[in-house]
């Protein structure tokens, strides 16, 4: 998410562009692309969003984490489709030739591929909306969207302690670790994990209680103006 | 169990929205009413805290870990509706900002994982820990042991109801999207692949896991801040309504008075034995031959009461009998393993809601 802060600060095509349109648009693009077919299209679509990418002074590196994790990912999954017990065809690749047999099919390859792809945009075109767009702007981007207000300042705020608790979660955990020689029995770690949670649990209900009371003693009356962002 | 965008088809994923959009709508209506404006902080900490808890990585046998949702800790902590804002909250955040779940998808997810999973598993809490699924009618929570071991079995079925519709979301997509030629436009594995694969992974390792994590944060909560958990005053006739047990007497009496209806329906459409359940002489007629494992098969265990029975009247005294031998068998249970410590139930006092 570090990274996300620097890139949507950098100077780039997207990141001047105003957020409620990026959220439509990609929305928009999205829909587009589950609603594709054709493989063809679907990489025209991926160029398009590379281009985007890099106009927008995305690191390559960044971009190929996601463009070659998330496609590598649903490859795993995939692979038993383009099989002709998931996807009947023509085969193409012989696996295994005796009963059962076992074989790569061409309209499995189609099958797979085009899943592969598609998850591919989609996936670099979310891309191009967190890592252009500021947490709070993309989020009162959202309310152009019709989102209620209660909705979009929960979500601010849960994106803003999100770090407190898991810097506490982390704390807990290196806490316990420090005091330790030794992992113990399954049980007994277990037992930590647990009351490393239910000690988070109590943290974020104090936490909730003290932002409560500062925001009534700043003036929270329970309605919620967001600040206006120029 | 988070779906990725491209995986389901527009005539899921928009109805998926449009099931979800009056469920959000509701449950916002229902918190306006009864969350305090202190508590929407809570609310949002909420959020984090069951993403937080989707990081957590818990250790299981076998030397790997596995992760929980958190959805039915968040239920039995904060209720139900709040679970589904907290969840969604914590969905929306891993859409936009991890890439941990579809876009498009979102709706989808959000109802598998934050209306199904936290219903479910509030509602067998509810079931376990006090008698009955109705909100607000719940008596005391005598037992506490009653209320971690109904924690745990709902995270477990929570979250196994939740992969059954997820493993349904998937497997319709052949059915429902493809191509001129027959091809799958999106996920490719239909029922027959996504059911057992999902719902066996789930049920054989990660419910566990869910389960594990639920009971054990509610137990240490119980030991160290007991404030945070729903409890109620006990009172079991103080409004003069029925206990619990005539209730749920009531309910199993009335269904087995329709009891018939099981003999009436499949002679009405001409069905015949459920698919699996045929005896050796329908397997012959199916199949042509019988398999040398099901001839003797048949024979291990002569039943009193074969086939329930043929007649109506029957059939009722069947449903009376095997209700009876369940009944008996539940208090047997209950007195053998819930009592064994023969202590008193212990009325739980001071009721304490988050406030």
């Amino acid at each position: 998410m570090l990274s996300n802060e620097q890139t949507a600060s950098a100077p780039g095509l997207l990141q001047r562009v105003d957020p409620r349109v990026k959220v439509v648009g990609v929305a928009a693009l999205v829909v587009v692309a589950t609603l594709l077919r054709g493989i063809e299209a679907l990489a025209v679509l991926y160029v398009i969003g590379i281009t985007l990418a890099a106009l927008s002074g995305i690191p390559v590196r960044r971009l190929a984490r996601v463009w070659l994790v998330a496609p590598l990912f649903s490859a795993a999954i995939l692979i038993p489709a383009a099989l002709n017990i998931v996807t009947p065809g023509s085969p193409v690749l012989v696996l295994r030739a005796s009963n059962p047999v076992l074989t790569v099919t061409d309209a499995g390859l189609m099958v797979a591929g085009r899943m592969m792809l598609r998850v591919a945009v989609c996936v670099s075109l979310v891309l191009l909306l967190t890592a252009t767009t500021r947490p709070e702007r993309l989020f009162k981007g959202l309310r152009a969207l019709g989102v209620p207000v209660v909705f979009v300042m929960l979500l601010g705020m849960m994106e803003r302690y999100l770090w407190v608790l898991a810097r506490a979660a982390e704390e807990i955990h290196l806490a316990k670790v420090s005091r330790s020689i030794t992992r113990g029995s399954i049980r007994q770690e277990q037992a930590w994990v647990a009351a490393g949670m239910g000690s988070l649990f109590r943290r974020t209900h104090t936490l909730g209680h003290e932002v409560y009371l500062a925001m009534i003693s700043r003036g929270y009356t329970g309605e919620v103006h967001l600040l206006n962002e120029r | 169990m988070h779906i990725p965008d491209g995986y389901l088809s527009p005539q899921t994923y928009v109805p998926a929205y449009g099931v979800m959009l009056p469920l959000w709508w509701r449950a916002s209506v229902k918190l306006k009413k009864t969350l305090r404006n202190r508590q929407v902080p809570i609310l949002a900490l909420g959020a984090a805290f069951s993403f937080v808890i989707m990081m957590f990585n818990v250790p299981i046998p076998g030397g790997t870990t596995g992760h929980a949702v958190g959805g039915v800790l968040v239920a039995i902590l904060l209720g139900p509706w709040a679970a589904v804002v907290a969840v969604t909250l914590a969905l929306v955040v891993q859409a936009l900002m991890f890439g941990d779940g579809g876009i498009t998808a979102l709706g989808a997810n959000c109802l598998n994982m934050a209306v199904v999973m936290p219903f479910v598993g509030w509602g067998v809490y509810r079931l376990i820990a006090s008698g009955t699924a109705c909100p607000g009618r719940s008596n005391a929570l005598a037992d506490s042991r009653r209320q971690l071991v109904g924690a745990a079995v709902g995270g477990y079925v929570g979250l196994n109801a939740a992969a059954l519709s997820t493993a349904v979301m998937f497997g319709i997509q052949p059915l429902i999207a493809h191509d001129a030629a027959g091809r799958a436009l999106y996920c490719p594995f239909g029922l027959r692949l996504a059911i057992p694969v999902m719902c066996g992974e789930h049920l054989l390792l990660l419910g566990f896991v869910e389960a594990v994590v639920t009971g054990l944060v509610v137990a240490y909560l119980q030991k160290v801040e007991p404030s945070l958990l729903p409890g109620e005053v006990t009172s079991p006739t103080a409004t003069g309504r029925l206990s619990p047990a005539a209730r749920i007497g009531i309910v199993v009496g009335a269904l087995v008075v329709m009891s018939p209806l099981g003999l009436y329906l499949p002679a009405r459409f001409g069905a015949g034995t459920a698919w699996g359940e045929w005896s050796v002489d329908e397997i012959a007629k199916l199949s042509g031959y019988v398999p040398s494992g099901l001839r003797h098969a048949g024979s291990t265990w002569k039943a009193p009461m074969p086939g329930y029975a043929t007649q109506s009247a029957e059939y009722v005294i069947a449903g009376i009998i095997g209700v009876a031998v369940v009944v008996l068998l539940a208090f047997g249970l209950r007195t053998l393993i819930w009592r064994r410590k023969d202590e008193a139930d212990p009325a739980v006092d001071a009721p304490v809601n988050i406030t």
